[in-house]
């Protein structure tokens, strides 16, 4: 069956729990977006900006050193090299020239780690539209060089200091941008998250990652990967691998934030820790109390520090499809540094968590089994934070 | 029996329209929202809309949001929501009162229980804004069981199509945006509402009720020109919070309705 359902569930997650004002939007985007991206025009440019500007298709590549430490075949698929450094162009590139075929006057977005706002920003200034990008307080600090990047890009930044002053407070801020200004905005989001359409939205625009993917492993290897492994914050560049092997005999695992262990507020592991709730839009699994009060979460990776999942990631869950592990602060330190090392790639620390949980494998696994990794992005964002831990650890 | 419908009925008979004041439960401190109901009360609104404080409130601008928080920071729970609402019926204070709370609240608490609960303490609705219709068959289902009542919202973005499916399955009052946005931030042209006000007429016969950034006297006195009610938020919280006296809440409704 093919998932979503026409209310936009999977099994009993996603739907649309909004605010009224944002029912005919949502309507309005979700009977232009099936619309417009079927269109040859549409495509075409698509298709033209992800492989001239953005550098698609990016190589599949058989990590030799890790490969021969771990005992079995690990590929990376390359989604740092992507433009801006990680897999989230191929999103904004869609969503932003979806809005321009929609005649939105202005875009607007929210960010956490700063990637997300940089590659809205990015796809803004390249299709001349303005952008405005909302920002928790907290995340502007952490995320210093980001800011900065945004601003040069032209986009507005706009610091958001209410709640938890992160990611879902960005969210919440830029929702409420959105109830203002209905009309002529386009709401840009970054994962596969919010209401209905959005998940199927961002989803289809990263299937392009396993679309690829698979094409590569078929020539390099005749043959399909064993298990898929990618890091899951909102879940859009697991989500991008996977779907194109969902009918395959391919594993897919599902790597969280674990944080600095399972108790609650110390993680971001929403699959692993989480239960039914609705957040931003959707319902889907979230970290709460017991009074539905949400949570903040913590991870070393700010790109994962979400306290909720896209709603397909639940489904996946629950039906037996797809695992979720999570990695801990300590071992996606540690898996950024063995990546560095092993191979010369300086993984972005949310990519680091799906590094981290291969690691695991070692020894467990024969020797031509296949493992797919999705390099998510690059780790230069991350210099600063991984530097300051190194000091504080040697001292 | 509607008692929020009646009662804004009634005061549509006997005065110029009903007034509906909203207040975070437990704000500005864990009690005194027994004391600002048993004021508003006296005052003469109509009816009290009780907000069920959420971490992550989308619908509402910065000052509820921040009523929220303070009331979360003082450890504000949905049960503490419920025999708040128990002793104000304790004390005798009769006003009808409707929850204002997001639907994760409810969900968690789970349905049933939710609504059984509100039942149980006197509670007379619910207003859900991030529960559209298309997702509130369980709500309905119950609240008629339970005969509470559930005004949905009517927007400047809502389809005519629409409006006709949110009369139908409104109870109370209906709930009518006059703007895009949230609560909280002035609305400057209220009448551009009324042709909303007519549409939704068109198919309806309940009171209207109009909430979101109305502030002031002269902004009621319009609201009572065209429709049934008008709802304070944002401007009552700011006025309570320095002294949350009942004397001070009566005041503030004594102003509205001179």
């Amino acid at each position: 069956m093919k998932l979503p359902d026409e209310q936009g569930y999977f099994g009993p997650y996603g739907g649309q729990f909004i605010p009224e004002t944002l029912v005919s939007v949502l309507d309005e985007l979700k009977q232009k977006y099936f619309n417009i991206v079927k269109r040859d025009d549409f495509r075409k440019k698509l298709n033209h900006y992800l492989k001239t500007y953005c550098g698609r298709p990016t190589p599949l590549y058989l990590a030799e050193n890790m490969s021969r430490d771990l005992g079995f075949k690990v590929y990376l698929k390359r989604e740092d090299l992507n433009h801006t450094g990680a897999h989230k162009m191929n999103n904004t590139l869609g969503q932003v020239l979806l809005a321009k075929f929609m005649d939105k006057k202005r875009v607007i977005a929210e960010t956490g780690a700063g990637q997300h706002g940089v590659a809205t920003a990015t796809a803004c200034a390249l299709l001349n539209i303005p952008c405005k990008v909302y920002m928790g307080k907290i995340d502007c600090v952490r995320q210093e060089l980001n800011v900065f990047r945004m601003k040069l890009l032209g986009a507005k930044l706009e610091v958001v200091e209410s709640g938890s002053q992160t990611l879902k407070d960005a969210i919440n801020e830029t929702i409420r941008d959105w109830v203002t200004n209905a009309n002529d905005t386009y709401y840009c989001l970054g994962s596969c998250v919010g209401p209905d359409p959005y998940p199927t939205m961002v989803r289809n625009f990263q299937i392009i990652i396993g679309k690829e993917t698979k094409e590569e492993i078929l020539k390099v290897e005749g043959r399909l990967p064993d298990v898929c492994v990618a890091c899951v914050g909102g879940g859009s560049n697991a989500i991008g691998l996977f779907y194109p092997f969902l009918d395959d005999k391919v594993k897919f695992v599902g790597v969280e934030a674990g944080g600095r262990g399972e108790k609650l507020g110390e993680n971001a592991a929403t699959i692993s820790l989480g239960q039914a709730g609705i957040l931003h839009g959707a319902k889907t699994y979230i970290l709460q109390d017991k009074y539905g009060q949400i949570i903040p979460t913590h991870s070393v990776s700010a790109g994962l520090d979400y306290p909720g999942v896209g709603p397909e990631h639940v489904f996946l869950k629950e039906s037996g499809r797809a695992r979720y592990e999570a990695a801990t602060d300590t071992e996606a330190l540690e898996a950024f540094e063995y990546l560095s090392k092993m191979e010369g790639i300086i993984p972005a620390l949310e990519s680091s968590h799906a590094i981290a949980y291969v690691r695991k494998l070692k020894g467990k696994l024969d020797k031509n089994k296949i493992v797919i990794i999705n390099l998510s992005g690059r780790g230069d964002k991350d210099m600063g934070i991984v530097r300051d831990l190194f000091e504080a650890k040697n001292g | 029996m509607d008692r929020i419908r009646k009662r804004i009925e009634g005061a549509n008979k006997n005065n110029s329209g009903a007034l509906i004041i909203y207040v975070t439960c437990g704000f500005p401190y864990k009690d005194s929202t027994i004391d600002i109901v048993r004021g508003l009360a006296e005052g003469g609104a109509d009816v009290v809309e009780l907000g069920l404080p959420f971490s992550d409130p989308i619908a509402d601008g910065r000052i509820i949001q921040a009523a929220s928080q303070r009331a979360l920071q003082q450890k504000v729970n949905t049960d503490d929501c419920f025999s708040t609402v128990k002793k104000i019926r304790e004390n005798k204070i009769d006003i009808p009162i409707l929850f204002m709370g997001y639907y994760n609240t409810i969900f968690t608490y789970g349905e049933k229980r939710f609504v059984e609960r509100a039942k149980q303490v006197g509670l007379d609705g619910f207003i859900v804004p991030d529960l559209p219709l298309e997702e509130s068959k369980g709500m309905l289902d119950l609240l008629k069981k339970f005969s509470l009542s559930m005004p949905f919202l009517v927007t400047p973005t809502t389809t005519e199509d629409r409006i006709k499916k949110i009369v139908s399955l409104s109870s109370g009052f209906v709930y009518l945006v006059p703007r895009l946005g949230i609560t909280g931030e002035k609305t400057k042209d209220l009448s551009a509402a009324r042709s909303l006000v007519q549409k939704v007429r068109k198919y309806t016969s309940l009171p209207i009720c109009i909430g979101f950034g109305i502030e002031n006297k002269k902004d009621v006195n319009q609201i009572f020109s065209f429709c049934e009610g008008a709802i304070i938020g944002s401007k009552f919280i700011q006025f309570i919070e320095k002294n949350p006296s009942p004397e001070n809440a009566r005041l503030f409704v004594e102003k509205l309705l001179s």
